[in-house]
């Protein structure tokens, strides 16, 4: 493991779900069951979709908390979601906001049907750094960790090539640490 | 949900290689149809859950000067920025030793200095739209789940996403335009 580049643990774009700016919410959710049906096994399968521009070039990026976050607009008056999940939000506090700001009224099919009028440029996070496809696993893990990050994007040169994932990068320490509590062969 | 009984636990008492291997176990009861869980709980004497050993947890384990910012959140409440840290922490010296030394060391770490303290819940009667809140404003992947205090089991932000998708897919309206 010690000898580990990112690159063998980045999904490439080509397997990846990939949407224009232009999409729809509902394009991008689509768009990735497609390319996760096209996965053998879910642990390999994509969990988020990436955004490019009209020149093929990555801009941005959606994440389950994304994806559910903006089918509530709602969630818009309270600003900085990571900002405030930081700063530390009481049990208490966090049932009085759906009852005050009257979050997911009629549950999750009234929700939905926005999915078809929001426009992913919207809610996606910017592509802001990348980690070079040639680092190491320690510095793959270092900025995961630094950015308490369940994915990073990986480039070569100024180009986006790939995803790395928490995931990935997680099975690899445990079966690393799991290898050394196991017997050799012939035990 | 992921009930209880399926899900990798360890004493207070274990290390951070029992807790692997715990996972490990685990996972061999995930159907190949699901996500395999990637965290641990730890319990105390009286089978209580009061800890989890997530990802970000395991991997920061690894690095011993991560000890010394275990309370990140204290800095984020004092007013230092996620910016301000991360700027900082990309250029502190982290990971200069061997990987696979360092995991080794890690192993015999007991879990009660790796673990988070288990504070995100939600009642396993609450519904839907109260997970999705829950989980959005911890920004958190996991949940556990109680039942009259008591945990019962784990909601992981992936089943729920991937339930939420079915019943958008469902309820949108159909687009001419919808495929990419």
């Amino acid at each position: 493991m010690e000898t580990t580049q990112v690159s063998e643990l980045t999904i490439p774009l080509d397997k990846y779900a990939v949407v224009s700016e232009q999409a729809s919410l509902l394009q991008a959710m689509r768009t990735l069951r497609l390319v996760r049906d096209q996965f053998r096994l879910p642990r390999q399968s994509p969990r988020a979709v990436l955004v490019k521009n009209d020149a093929g070039r990555i801009v941005g990026q959606i994440g389950y908390l994304d994806f559910l976050s903006a089918l509530e607009p709602k969630y818009t008056l309270l600003g900085d979601l990571d900002m405030l999940s930081r700063a530390g939000v009481s049990s208490d506090m966090v049932s009085s906001m759906i009852n005050h700001l009257q979050l997911w009224e009629g549950g999750l099919p009234p929700a939905a049907r926005r999915a078809a009028d929001i426009r992913v440029r919207e809610i996606m996070h910017s592509v802001s750094e990348a980690i070079d496809v040639s680092a190491t696993l320690a510095e793959a893990i270092h900025h995961l960790v630094v950015c308490q990050a369940v994915r990073c994007l990986v480039r070569r040169g100024e180009e986006i090539i790939g995803v790395l994932r928490l995931a990935d990068v997680f099975d690899a320490v445990v079966d690393s640490i799991e290898a050394q509590f196991k017997p050799p062969k012939g035990e | 949900m992921v009930p209880l009984s399926e899900y990798a636990v360890v004493p207070r008492t274990a290390t951070l290689a029992d807790a692997v291997r715990a996972l490990d176990a685990s996972q061999r009861h995930v159907g190949p149809d699901r996500q395999p869980h990637r965290a641990v709980l730890v319990i105390d004497e009286s089978g209580r859950v009061v800890g989890k050993i997530g990802q970000w947890a395991l991997l920061k384990a690894l690095e011993p000067r991560y000890q010394q910012l275990r309370n990140d959140d204290t800095l984020a409440r004092a007013g230092v920025s996620h910016q301000q840290l991360t700027s900082v922490l990309e250029h502190a010296k982290f990971f200069q030793n061997n990987l696979n030394d360092l995991c080794e060391q890690a192993a015999s770490e007991p879990v009660t200095t790796i673990m988070n303290p288990a504070t995100e819940a939600i009642d396993a009667e609450a519904s839907l739209g109260e997970a999705m809140h829950r989980l959005i404003i911890a920004q958190a992947l996991s949940l556990l789940v109680t039942r009259s205090h008591d945990v019962i089991g784990v909601l992981r932000l992936s089943d729920l996403a991937d339930e939420a998708m079915k019943i958008i897919r469902t309820a949108a309206r159909p687009a001419p335009d919808d495929q990419e």
